[in-house]
């Protein structure tokens, strides 16, 4: 048994000013000295500017109309008042690149050996190229990227958002789902399934219940717990009630899934098999009697109120979540 | 001329003090400006010369702005549980989509709009870095099923509404204000979350038809619902330096509204016989949390975060409420290149607050109307998590996962009466789950990953809990040109609990194909096969003890899902996308004959078994005007079957037809 109080919230607030301390001792970035290396680009290289990439080689390329087309593209213009960010801010400086443009078969083409291969990166530094910006001015929705699940599976920045494609940088909602399907090939199949929730209809999005970008509790969701990211929406199972169902309900998951099932409801198993598996029937009737055929059916056309209730049952038994 | 009317337009939208502070705005910044022309000056490009020369980069960021305007024609025959998420009659629809930047302003705008009940809006605006504003309005429609319960003859059901079609409505609307100090990291925000449910549902009831009706009868009636969510969140942020910290406040409310309680006749159990009972009372809620977050830089070899949140529910109806407190902790190492270390704690701690009685109004005998509640389950759980991941190469990675979680019930042997076998949910559970994964990428063009997870219960709280389980899975992705690309994946679980000779397993593979063989076609194709397979001690009990189990009683179900899909675009601008899906979802659970008499479950067959085919598809032709026009035509169809044709198991054969013409402008 293993009961805690405010012993583990003292814990972890040592954990994080113990790691910020130790972060500001080599300064700002405490050096991994390999990635920032390899981020730096050529240290023989000089920074030169958007003219030199947007004006001649880019000018009329699709590039440019789609940087322009982002977020990232109004940070090019000081007039955007936003923290400016330009070609070189990701892909390093590029002054031996345009010492060395060429033509050839009539195209013009800088020699982008000399910036940085991005696509070659280990995915841990292909995030530090966003996170050396976005480290500095609170972005809380990146709380737990770096212990979570998607940064220690190897999924980096660069996975989900294109820099120079879009309108905004975040990932539209109604992309969303094709886009994480892209892994996860067998949600897409789940979604398919009888019942669902209506994520393949437009209406929901995976970034409902999960953020990718890391959470607290299992499977990147967005809440503490499951019933509270299935209760955002279905408020009215929340509770509590004077009558619960255990505490069976704190999980969805034990009867529900979430993403599509065979079964009526989303439920795992379909009734009464489900509930048979942890409850006794009624002990009424003989085989074949009208008792038996009208209690050992369907077991919520009776305990309507499965979720929890705050109206008791019979006198006996108030706790059966029938009223 | 365009641009000056859009930014006059933002002015009035605006008002005159944001426009006035964005025409006193920053100037570029010089030193910045001065660096890049210093670090352009002196390069010499073999075509250009000297590069300092050449003219400033015009930053276009064009407006973009687009509509369409058409009609949706709908034709539901049968249930309209072909159409599950869709308002089932014919609409105009249309919408437009607004994109235009005169900086520091920017400004996006959306609307797709099916019909009053189908639709989603956008609308974001953000003044430099300083003002962030969001807005997201949603309208689902939800076609419910209506379920006929089983009864051993047609006088044991009540059924008030037959036929009757049941539906949600659904609206979301939520809203998001950042505001930030200018050139400082601090942030003030503020979110508000609305979600509204209306519609009429379908309430099951046990009861009695007449206050001298001596028989209980099942109930099957309709319950208007008009229910609200509001969620408000609002809080600060800032960069301190070493780290960053975060405060927000949250307040959630739930509202039935009307139609808080519904009144039938009841049967007491008690000396009082029949009375007319409150039931189905849908309660007022209130969640009110407080949550305080840190962390470190999300760069460099150590990094860390914690979180801390105190909150409280409650009921507002039967005064039911809880207290929790949850805290979690994450510490990532990178002591070397290849090799990353996170450790993971959690702790949730939930204190429920029952009243020791509830007043039941109309309850006879009237002695007796202050009826007993049982203590809820208060629960701790602590959270122990390691992993680690190495990854010598790119091409390779491994990653092993340790976690330890430790769930501790007060209260918990006052609820195991009711349980299976008189299983007894014990104080303490305590679970071990090792895991392995692996990531590879051999060739450029071929990517594998598989991973393994074991599981071990002590002492699980329930049955269907398993003490030992095993989970897998394995995709691998294969692009061997451009033009093609294939998949596969294959999923499993194990799980056993031998107490209750609970036997669990899942199978799910598939495969995926998209080719395009020419510049301007494409074809694919998916297919996925999902087994689940249970098996557990069920009892179904005669009146007379002793009680009888029947071990191992056997649960399936399967499902087929393949769909095909083709688009081209001819050498006009003309597209023609078509796509085709079906499923096949199947099952069945059954007990068998029991010593000392038969068990027939041929009453339940409805219940127990199912079959069920979904047959989709849908084609639509586009085409490309001059001058930004455009027109499209498409028809989507799909067709329901129950193959099982019984009513009791709530489902009915439907075939939805939707058609759509659209004319778009694109400017």
């Amino acid at each position: 048994m293993v009961r805690m109080g405010t012993g583990p919230v003292v814990l972890a607030l040592c954990i994080a000013i113990a790691a910020a301390l130790l972060g500001c001792a080599g300064g700002p970035i405490m050096p991994v000295k390999e990635y920032e290396t390899l981020i730096a680009g050529r240290l023989d290289a000089d920074y030169v500017g958007d003219q030199t990439c947007l004006v001649r080689c880019h000018a009329h390329d699709q590039y440019k109309k789609w940087f322009e087309a982002s977020t990232m593209g109004a940070q090019l213009s000081p007039e955007s008042g936003l923290p400016l960010v330009n070609c070189e801010s990701c892909h390093g400086p590029g002054s031996l690149a345009i010492e060395n443009i060429k033509t050839v078969n009539g195209v013009e083409t800088c020699d982008f050996k000399t910036f940085i291969d991005l696509k070659e990166l280990p995915k841990q530094a292909q995030s530090l190229i966003c996170l050396k910006c976005h480290s500095k001015n609170a972005t809380f929705n990146l709380h737990n990227w770096n212990a979570g699940t998607h940064n220690m599976s190897g999924v980096s920045c660069f996975d989900c958002h294109n820099v120079h494609h879009g309108a905004d940088l975040k990932v539209h909602p109604r992309d969303v789902a094709a886009l994480c399907y892209n892994c996860h090939h067998y949600i897409k199949a789940e979604f398919s399934l009888p019942t669902h929730h209506a994520v393949p209809e437009g209406r929901m999005s995976c970034l409902d219940c999960h953020d990718p970008h890391g959470s607290p509790n299992e499977k990147q969701l967005k809440e503490a717990t499951v019933k509270e990211v299935c209760t955002s929406c279905h408020a009215e199972k929340e509770g509590p009630f004077a009558y619960e169902h255990g505490d069976v309900t704190e999980n969805c998951g034990n009867c529900h899934s979430p993403h599509g099932s065979i079964n009526n409801g989303m439920l795992n198993a379909r009734q009464p098999f489900l509930c048979l598996q942890c409850h006794e029937s009624h002990r009424v009737g003989a085989a074949g009697s009208a008792t038996r055929v009208d209690r050992q059916t369907r077991c919520t056309d009776c305990h309507s109120e499965i979720h929890g209730t705050d109206m008791p049952g019979s006198a006996a038994r108030p706790g059966t979540l029938t009223r | 001329m365009k641009r000056l009317f859009l930014t006059l337009l933002i002015m009035v939208l605006l008002g005159a003090p944001l426009s006035a502070w964005g025409q006193g705005g920053d100037t570029p910044d010089a030193a910045g400006q001065a660096a890049t022309d210093e670090g352009a000056a002196g390069v010499q490009s073999e075509v250009y010369g000297d590069m300092a020369e050449l003219p400033p980069v015009e930053y276009l960021l064009e407006p973009e702005i687009s509509a369409w305007l058409g009609a949706r024609v709908v034709s539901v025959d049968g249930a309209n549980r072909a159409l599950e998420y869709g308002w089932p009659h014919s609409s105009v629809a249309g919408g437009f989509r607004l994109n235009i930047n005169p900086l520091p302003h920017r400004l996006d705008a959306e609307l797709d709009w099916l019909n009053k009940n189908d639709y989603v809006a956008e609308l974001s605006y953000a003044y430099k870095d300083i003002v962030k504003f969001s807005y997201l309005g949603l309208g689902l429609w939800h076609n419910l099923d209506h379920f006929h319960p089983l009864v051993s003859t047609p006088a044991r059901l009540i059924e008030k509404n037959p036929g009757w079609d049941y539906h949600v409505e659904v609206k979301d609307n939520r809203l998001a204000l950042r505001l930030k100090w200018p050139e400082e990291p601090y942030h003030a925000f503020a979110e508000f979350r609305m979600f509204e449910k209306d519609g009429t549902v379908q309430q099951r009831f046990f009861g009695r038809q007449t206050l001298v009706d001596a028989t209980d009868r099942k109930f099957s009636e309709e319950r208007d619902i008009d229910w609200i969510t509001r969620q408000y969140r609002a809080g600060i942020n800032g960069n301190l330096g070493p780290v960053e910290l975060e405060y927000a406040h949250r307040i959630k409310t739930f509202d039935p509204q009307r139609t808080v309680a519904l009144k039938d006749f009841f049967n007491s159990g008690a000396g009082g016989g029949t009375y007319l009972a409150v039931h189905s009372v849908v309660p007022q809620l209130e969640t009110q949390e407080d949550s305080v977050k840190v962390h470190t830089s999300y760069t460099g070899r150590v990094v860390g975060s914690a979180t801390f949140v105190n909150g409280s529910k409650e009921n507002h109806t039967s005064g039911a409420s809880a207290e929790y407190r949850r805290g979690y902790a994450d510490l990532t190492l990178i002591p070397l290149k290849d090799l990353t270390v996170a450790v993971r704690y959690r702790f949730k701690q939930t204190d429920t607050d029952n009243p020791s009685s509830v007043f039941d109004p109309t309850f006879l005998p009237v002695a007796s109307r202050m009826r007993a509640t049982k203590d809820s389950i208060d629960s701790t759980v602590n959270r122990a998590e390691v992993s680690v991941r190495y990854s010598p190469i790119n091409a390779f990675s491994v990653k092993a996962e340790y976690d330890f979680v430790n769930t501790y019930r007060t209260n918990a042997k006052l609820w195991s009466q009711y349980l299976q076998n008189s299983v007894v949910i014990p104080y303490d559970q305590n679970e071990h789950i090792v895991k392995l994964g692996v990531n590879t990428r051999p060739f450029r063009s071929l990517s594998a990953k598989g991973s393994l997870e074991y599981t071990y219960t002590a002492d699980p709280a329930y049955p269907t809990k398993p003490v030992n389980s095993f989970k897998g899975r394995f995709d691998t992705d294969w692009t061997p040109t451009e033009s093609l690309s294939a998949g596969a994946y294959y999923r499993f679980f194990r799980g056993k609990n031998n107490t209750v000779h609970m036997d669990s397993s899942r199978d799910n593979i598939g495969a995926l194909v998209t080719w395009s063989p020419l510049p301007r076609f494409s074809v694919y194709a998916n297919y996925d096969y999902t087994r689940v397979k249970s098996e557990s001690d069920v009892d179904f009990s005669f009146a007379v003890a002793p009680l009888t189990v029947e071990d191992h009683v056997p649960y399936q179900d399967n499902s087929h899902l393949y769909s095909l899909g083709m688009g081209y675009t001819f050498a006009v601008p003309l597209s023609v996308n078509t796509e085709f899906h079906q499923s096949w979802s199947s099952g069945r659970f059954r007990t068998s004959v029991v010593g000392g008499g038969a068990i027939s479950t041929s009453y339940i067959s409805p219940l127990i078994n199912m079959n069920i085919r979904e047959t989709g598809g849908s084609v639509k032709v586009g085409y490309d005007f001059p001058k930004g026009w455009g027109a499209s035509v498409s028809y989507t169809v799909n067709d329901y079957q129950d193959l099982q044709d019984k009513p009791q198991d709530g489902l009915q054969d439907g075939t939805a037809h939707v058609g759509m013409v659209m004319v778009s402008k694109k400017w």
